[in-house]
């Protein structure tokens, strides 16, 4: 009863992903690096949307990078959509949970 | 079982199953973390937003103390080497090499522990300055969002040298034995939270 289980498992992981673990792992300290860099942008003398410009930069490439490790290492690009599902929700939850906070910072004292 | 009754059985290998049991309860504890993270760093965005003049630097600075930023990048590359070490202890398991999983498990929790210490001498930088949780609003953010991480990484540290240790005789590397493929999941989660801390709590000036 277990045999079958057992084939399954075993038909798509013969694959070597080890390549691609190591592009993404450069690709994730290329990004760091970035990060670092991004944080020297004289953001503040943009005007008053340059401080909302800078955490959306930041937390944009975090996204990237966080993508980047949720997609490869944690291999959802190669499972099954269940799982894409299973993130979208928490992630729309928690747009909604921001989004929901901000109008008064947006609208108010600005 | 006999194969009638199987096949009748939903679950069963019968029918075919898309995300392995172990898997999706993996993912759906995932799920509620990301939930957990959310609201800490939705209430710290949207209070950062709202009064910079509190995270000003030069306002951190003169009251109190800036953060390590060397340090907390250091970090950063310590953790997305232990990431990669953890994919390749699961590429490991899955090609039944039990030397590897062990080699590339115990590397990882090397990467972690590497962190926890780093980590450590951060904190008490900021305890011998006389910074604590309650010295600020943001460093009560500071001192949650990175504790509660670095608890997260201590309960990673612990099951990875456990498996690394027990890894032989095809304890993790045997048919269809995903063990490997769910710490690392796990793992490479603390890291995703950690790549979101690090520019949002250290870098943004």
């Amino acid at each position: 009863m277990t045999e079958p289980i057992a084939a399954q498992a075993s038909e798509h992981e013969h694959a070597d992903f080890r390549p691609l673990y190591y592009k993404i792992f450069a690709a994730l300290i290329t990004l760091t690096i970035v990060t670092v860099a991004v944080s020297y942008v004289p953001f503040k003398e943009m005007g008053s949307f340059g401080y909302p410009l800078s955490v959306a930069v930041a937390f944009g490439i975090a996204a990237l990078k966080a993508s980047m490790v949720v997609m490869y290492f944690m291999h959802v690009k190669f499972d099954g959509k269940e799982i894409y599902v299973l993130i979208a929700v928490p992630l729309l939850a928690a747009a909604m949970l921001l989004f929901g906070l901000m109008p008064d910072v947006a609208f108010n004292g600005w | 079982m006999s194969t009638a009754l199987a096949a009748e059985l939903p679950g069963s290998p019968a029918v075919k199953e898309n995300v392995p049991q172990g898997k999706l309860a993996m993912w759906l504890f995932l799920v509620s973390e990301i939930m957990f993270f959310a609201g800490l760093f939705g209430a710290y965005i949207v209070l950062r937003i709202a009064h910079p003049e509190l995270f000003a630097p030069d306002y951190l600075e003169k009251n109190f103390h800036k953060l390590n930023e060397v340090l907390a990048g250091i970090n950063t590359l310590v953790l997305i080497c232990s990431s990669l070490t953890m994919a390749l202890a699961v590429h490991a398991s899955q090609h039944k090499d039990d030397a590897g999983v062990r080699k590339w498990m115990f590397l990882t929790a090397f990467f972690g522990v590497a962190f926890c210490t780093i980590k450590g001498f951060e904190y008490a930088g900021k305890f011998n300055s006389g910074i604590f949780p309650g010295t600020s609003i943001f460093f009560s953010f500071y001192f949650t969002m990175t504790g509660v991480h670095l608890v997260h990484v201590i309960g990673g540290i612990i099951p990875i040298a456990w498996m690394g240790l027990r890894s032989s005789n095809g304890r993790y590397t045997s048919n269809g034995n995903s063990t490997i493929e769910y710490i690392g999941l796990y793992w490479h989660f603390v890291d995703v939270v950690w790549i979101f801390l690090f520019p949002l709590l250290y870098l943004l000036k």
